[in-house]
């Protein structure tokens, strides 16, 4: 039984898409890989419609949606993962990966439908987001969230997020729920559309 | 692409199954009849299974980011990750060929240990079956489905009918299994539609997916490679028409060219899942 389920809280709203929290986590991460962990998607859609007095308007959106590993409460990498090296910490829920045991065969990174996974050729195995594990045992945040200048992001026991937050947990571009059960809070803004939408694309692709 | 080791042990672990398979029912059917012309436990046969066996066995190591640690893929048996369910079936299946070549060796008499070969075929069936369900995971909508089962199985068949077919000709000077090229004829026509429909279904999900197909994928070599094949099966199956060697090991060589092109266009509808839909193509 863990004793707390830890999750991270996302205002799309407050979002400005500066990408602080991408590069705070890289820099803190980066002597062990360089693979972003957090990555801010850029997601952006609409159209210019003819009104009936042939003038024009346009329903033009854009928004930004920071996301990493959600610690998902049913999380299929640790499900799938052959060695048991993926696994949900006891404390805190969190997806860690246990280095002594991966084999490095990847098969977590295509079972998680948010890419959380991802595989560092120079170790040979996979890395991912721990949730800043070691700064949460100091009683720190997170450093995605302790750098982000619009106090957009939160971490902490999800019960306690969602009750402070909500419990909406899917948004386009993100896939669907239903197959992991992510450990995430989302406060979407006027724009949002809902998960599998297909108004909008991604336009930062080339980042990653 | 980093799944081409992988594109190579699935194919070639099939490639050994069918292999076996169509030898396997050959023996059987002898049974009354005593002998069979060319047994199992013929020294050729026995070296081109276990190449095709070790071939592929050893390609799965290669896919390991850290294989030093390959031996706690066990860990996860008790979890039943597909994936160690997997290495578990193969460990299984190469465990009993070996007993069963071991069994057999240099022996005239081998009809005694036909259960113990059923088991064996049984048992590299369940490879196929245990690599299907690797890759039907509910979050890649491209593998999760009856298809992907479908097309393990008729790379088992395709490639062990024209393998087999493969071995006897450089066995004998004269092709005489003709009910043999026959099935071998329907395997492959039934793999052609086989791909045509799966292709169709694919690009549907490509492009309910809201993504542009991909620029090029291997459809079309592939046909080419079994139509070719399939003209010369229909010439070879006629009667009193030779074959040579060289017929039979052009069309092995298509076929399995053939389905490692179609595993590796199978390995890219990877991309096709949840955040690396934004990626993929």
């Amino acid at each position: 039984m863990m004793k707390e389920e830890y999750g991270f809280h996302v205002d799309v709203a407050k979002c400005t898409g500066c990408k602080t929290c991408q590069v705070a986590c890289r820099s803190l991460k980066e002597s062990e890989t360089s693979k972003f962990y957090r990555r801010v998607y850029e997601y952006t859609g609409g159209h210019w419609q003819e009104n009936n007095d042939k003038t024009w308007h346009q329903d033009v959106f854009a928004y930004y949606v920071s996301i990493s590993c959600n610690h998902c409460q049913d999380p299929i990498c640790v499900r799938v993962c052959p060695t048991t090296a993926m696994h949900k910490d006891a404390e805190t829920g969190l997806v860690l990966v246990d280095h002594k045991k991966c084999i490095g065969c990847r098969y977590c990174e295509w079972a998680c439908p948010y890419g959380a996974p991802q595989f560092d050729p120079e170790q040979g195995q996979m890395t991912k987001c721990d949730g800043c594990i070691d700064r949460l045992a100091r009683g720190e945040q997170a450093m995605c969230v302790t750098a982000c200048p619009l106090r957009a992001l939160d971490f902490g026991p999800i019960a306690e997020l969602r009750e402070k937050y909500g419990s909406v947990d899917e948004i386009a571009p993100l896939p669907e729920k239903k197959h992991t059960r992510p450990h995430l809070v989302i406060t979407g803004g006027r724009h949002a559309r809902p998960a599998l939408s297909k108004d909008g694309a991604v336009l930062n692709k080339k980042e990653f | 692409m980093h799944q081409l080791s992988l594109v190579f042990f699935t194919v070639l672990i099939q490639a050994s199954t069918g292999l076996l398979l169509f030898s396997g029912i050959q023996q059987f059917k002898t049974i009354a009849n005593g002998q069979p012309r060319i047994p199992i436990n013929n020294l050729g046969f026995q070296i081109i299974l276990w190449t095709l066996f070790t071939m592929g066995a050893l390609a799965s190591l290669l896919h390991l980011g850290k294989p030093s640690n390959a031996l706690n893929v066990l860990y996860g048996i008790q979890t039943g990750s597909p994936l160690s369910l997997e290495v578990l079936s193969v460990g299984v299946f190469g465990t009993l060929l070996l007993i069963y070549s071991l069994l057999t060796w240099k022996k005239a008499q081998i009809q005694k240990y036909n259960f113990f070969l059923g088991l064996t075929i049984l048992a590299g069936l369940m490879v196929s079956y245990a690599t299907a369900r690797v890759y039907t995971l509910p979050t890649i909508p491209a593998w999760n489905s009856t298809w992907t089962l479908v097309q393990f199985f008729m790379s088992v068949l395709a490639l062990g009918s024209v393998g087999f077919l493969f071995f006897q000709s450089q066995q004998q000077e004269k092709n005489s299994s003709t009910p043999q090229t026959r099935t071998a004829i329907i395997i492959l026509f039934l793999l052609m539609a086989n791909i045509v429909f799966y292709n169709k279904w694919s690009n549907n999900i490509i492009l309910e997916s809201g993504l542009a197909l991909p620029s090029w994928n291997f459809f079309i070599p592939r046909i080419i490679l079994l139509v070719t094949s399939f003209v010369l099966l229909l010439f070879s199956g006629k009667k009193n028409n030779y074959a040579s060697q060289w017929t039979y090991t052009l069309i092995f060589v298509c076929v399995l060219a053939s389905e490692l092109a179609g595993r590796i266009d199978f390995y890219n509808l990877q991309k096709i899942s949840g955040m690396l839909q934004i990626f993929a193509y």
